[in-house]
């Protein structure tokens, strides 16, 4: 999860960024059992904002947005590992109800 | 018909269907990451039978031109935008008609490829629109994967302001053609409703592309990166 909230804060938001994002999170879960529901999540929410913008035009306002809160998400999350399950069950219906941008 | 007067052609069928869009105070951030003052929706073409008829035409003109009769089996439209085109042009050129996913969907072979097999057919494939070529070679791959002979990717438009796309497509054995670029898009400007701030700002971007990106927070180097 370390890693891969690293590895997004390197990117510059393009589409290709969630459909890598996207490819790492369904792969971490391997990884990673205990916090797979939350990256399918992430995963879904970041296939849906690939599907939005596919050949669209993509501002940078939106891209930046969109990445802001899609690193606060994951930050959340990496941060939230040690919480207790109310709070991560809030964190997941938090993005199970988010859109990005 | 020569290349030169295809793109300008093509360059002001896009003019007319409104596809060329130009935004100088928010960049928009391409799929391989760069900034880019413009926009090109190739998919407008699609919708207005006039302009379809006549970009299918150019298309069919220019591939009865670069591809040698009996050189090719079939055409593959690379979803979503180049399934529309490539189903005009091999009705033109009367060749078999695949498509190809962006993903796999389900296992084996032909997990990318719809429409039938394409196991030693020599495919063209065909797609509205190129930047940096990430995503021809994905559907290529996709399509050798299936059997299929592929050497050619045919384009409506290459957005050819960063350097690169030629020599990966290249270097994976594929020839781009492309019906226009940003050349021709300047050279068809007159009477197109550029204004003349639209057509300054295009000209410093592609002067230097990367800086451009750079300056307006997009990608900055040629590096491979998201």
């Amino acid at each position: 999860m370390n890693e891969l909230l690293n590895w997004l804060q390197q990117q510059k938001g393009s589409l290709r960024t969630y459909v890598e994002f996207q490819d790492r999170a369904l792969a971490l879960r391997a990884d990673a059992p205990e916090q797979a529901a939350l990256l399918r999540l992430l995963a879904d929410l970041t296939g849906r904002f690939v599907e939005a913008y596919d050949r669209q035009p993509l501002s940078a306002e939106i891209a930046a947005r969109a990445l802001d809160q899609l690193t606060e998400f994951l930050g959340k999350a990496v941060g939230g590992r040690t919480a207790g399950p109310a709070d991560q069950l809030a964190l997941l219906n938090q993005i199970g109800a988010s859109e990005l941008a | 018909m020569s290349a030169n007067e295809t793109g300008r052609e093509v360059a002001q069928l896009l003019f007319r269907a409104g596809a060329i869009h130009v935004s100088r105070q928010q960049p928009f951030i391409l799929a391989a990451g760069w900034a880019s003052p413009v926009y090109v929706d190739v998919r407008l073409l699609l919708g207005d039978p006039q302009l379809r008829q006549a970009v299918s035409d150019l298309a069919a003109r220019y591939a009865g031109a670069a591809f040698p009769p009996g050189s090719l089996d079939a055409i593959a439209g690379a979803e979503t935008a180049g399934i529309p085109f490539a189903a005009w042009l091999a009705d033109r050129l009367a060749l078999k008609l695949r498509y190809v996913r962006k993903r796999p969907l389900g296992i084996g072979r032909n997990a990318q490829v719809e429409g039938g097999s394409v196991e030693g057919l020599r495919v063209l494939l065909m797609d509205d629109l190129t930047t940096d070529g990430g995503s021809k070679l994905n559907f290529a791959r996709g399509l050798r994967a299936a059997g299929a002979v592929v050497e050619h990717v045919l384009t409506i438009f290459y957005h050819d302001a960063f350097p690169g796309a030629d020599a990966r497509l290249r270097e994976a054995g594929l020839t781009l053609h492309a019906l226009a670029n940003w050349g021709d898009v300047l050279r068809a400007e007159a009477g197109s409703g550029l204004s003349p701030e639209d057509r300054a700002e295009i000209e410093r971007f592609l002067a230097d592309p990367v800086s451009w990106s750079t300056r307006h927070g997009g990608r900055a180097s040629l590096a491979p990166r998201t």
